[in-house]
């Protein structure tokens, strides 16, 4: 995103409050984009927060463009075809048959909520897990990783700053205190929050593969979820062994 | 895309707040979903939404109406309604059930409220997702109460910046409550931030 600095009058508390990485910033008498800081979310494009029109996006070529598929939801990714964060995770299982019985799955969001992360954390956040998870194929942060047993990503995507990141995969329930472990300690080494989920088919008793799990290991989740209602069709068929 | 997974928030603020998304799958049911997803829509807008909305074109307040949301609306959307009871889900699942349009429909909201909705729109939960909350550098978060309005939009498009702004001017009354509400709603295109409950919220940050 750029600011037709000709045009700009100067207002720039009507633009920089859409802003959520405070990328729009003064300089002189006119607002600038803080580029290392922007992450290409189209928010303040989208918004009609400037009378003047200023904003104005930039043909954005890789690996900045990363920015833009990890920070405005409306973008699709053509791979997935998912907009938001590009993965459809739980939310289309009834079809997909993606977390099964005796699995679950995670979905480690970094940079949620609202701070923003470097692709330098999502990556450790990858090879903290890497022993312990075969990461979704259909996703954004896997496309770009290097190798799926080390979690390592691609160089050229590593300086990159974006808005939020879903590290995800598929896990069999004994390892979920391995998994959390190794959350717990990279926690500590990153610059930035990640918001936890799991997820999993529910039982014919209605229970969850991993609630007694995480209740003896001493996690509260939530009370809000997410149910998918199984009303897909072609509908994803698995036996309960 | 866990955009409503992780809302922070009390049960009794979470009791009015409910997300209903259909979408369809890439190779599977994605060709032809545009009518379906809208048949969603529009079989909830008999219930009272309080927001409609679709990822990839932009919710109700911001694009003018919910019709205008429809009209937009193409093969593979991400079709939200928001609700802020459970009787309304509960009519608009029963009916979207009996519709069988064969798109994945997904409900967050307090999980056993929920499951409980499914059983009275006699519906069986296929899977379920649930937030472990939020892990490293949490100083860097804002305060609980201004996290709740904040967490309302998964994807951050209302930054506490613009939440700052609003309160502002509620003081110096050049909005009231509910259009301060309305105007955090606008950049959440999902269509899933709850303007009668960010106006409970505003009401008691001021």
């Amino acid at each position: 995103m750029r600011i037709i600095q000709e045009e700009c009058r100067g207002c720039i508390e009507k633009c920089s409050v859409y802003c959520p990485t405070q990328a729009i910033i003064r300089d002189d008498d006119v607002a600038t984009i803080d580029r290392d800081r922007c992450v290409e979310c189209y928010n303040c494009y989208r918004m009609p927060c400037c009378p003047y029109d200023c904003f104005e996006p930039e043909d954005l070529a890789w690996p900045r463009s990363f920015r833009r598929a990890m920070s405005d939801p409306i973008t699709v990714d053509n791979r997935t075809g998912v907009s938001g964060r590009g993965t459809a995770e739980m939310k289309t299982n009834d079809v997909t048959g993606r977390i099964r019985y005796g699995h679950f799955g995670i979905g480690v969001e970094l940079g949620r909520p609202g701070v923003g992360t470097s692709m330098r954390d999502v990556e450790k956040v990858c090879i903290a897990l890497a022993p312990h998870i075969s990461f979704e194929p259909k996703n954004p942060v896997t496309y770009v990783m290097k190798d799926t047993k080390t979690g390592k990503l691609r160089e050229d995507i590593l300086g990159e700053f974006v808005l939020s990141a879903i590290v995800e995969g598929d896990v069999l329930i004994e390892k979920l205190e391995a998994v959390l472990a190794a959350l717990k300690e990279v926690g500590g080494e990153v610059e930035t929050v990640f918001s936890v989920g799991l997820s999993s088919r529910v039982y014919p008793d209605g229970s969850l593969v991993f609630k007694d799990r995480l209740a003896r290991l001493g996690y509260t989740p939530y009370l809000c979820g997410k149910t998918n209602v199984g009303l897909a069709k072609p509908a994803f068929v698995e036996e309960l062994r | 895309m866990t955009h409503t997974l992780h809302r922070t928030g009390t049960p009794i603020d979470q009791a009015a707040d409910y997300t209903l998304m259909a979408m369809a799958t890439k190779d599977a049911n994605l060709k032809g979903s545009r009518e379906k997803l809208v048949g969603v829509l529009r079989i909830c807008l008999k219930h009272n939404p309080i927001n409609i909305g679709d990822t990839q074109q932009g919710d109700m307040y911001l694009l003018g109406s919910a019709e205008e949301v429809f009209k937009r609306m193409v093969d593979g959307a991400i079709a939200h309604a928001h609700f802020d009871n459970k009787e309304n889900l509960i009519k608009s699942l029963k009916e979207i059930r009996e519709a069988d349009l064969g798109m994945s429909v997904i409900v967050t909201g307090l999980f056993d409220e929920v499951k409980d909705c499914c059983a009275q729109a006699k519906l069986t939960p296929h899977t379920a997702a649930l937030s472990l909350g939020i892990w490293g550098k949490t100083e860097l978060l804002p305060d609980k109460k201004k996290l709740d309005i904040h967490t309302m939009c998964g994807h951050a498009m209302v930054p506490v910046a613009l939440l700052d702004s609003v309160i502002a001017k509620v003081k110096q009354q050049k909005l009231t409550i509910e259009e301060a509400a309305v105007e955090l709603t606008k950049p959440c295109v999902c269509g899933v931030f709850n303007p009668t409950r960010a106006a409970e919220l505003l009401r008691r940050l001021l």
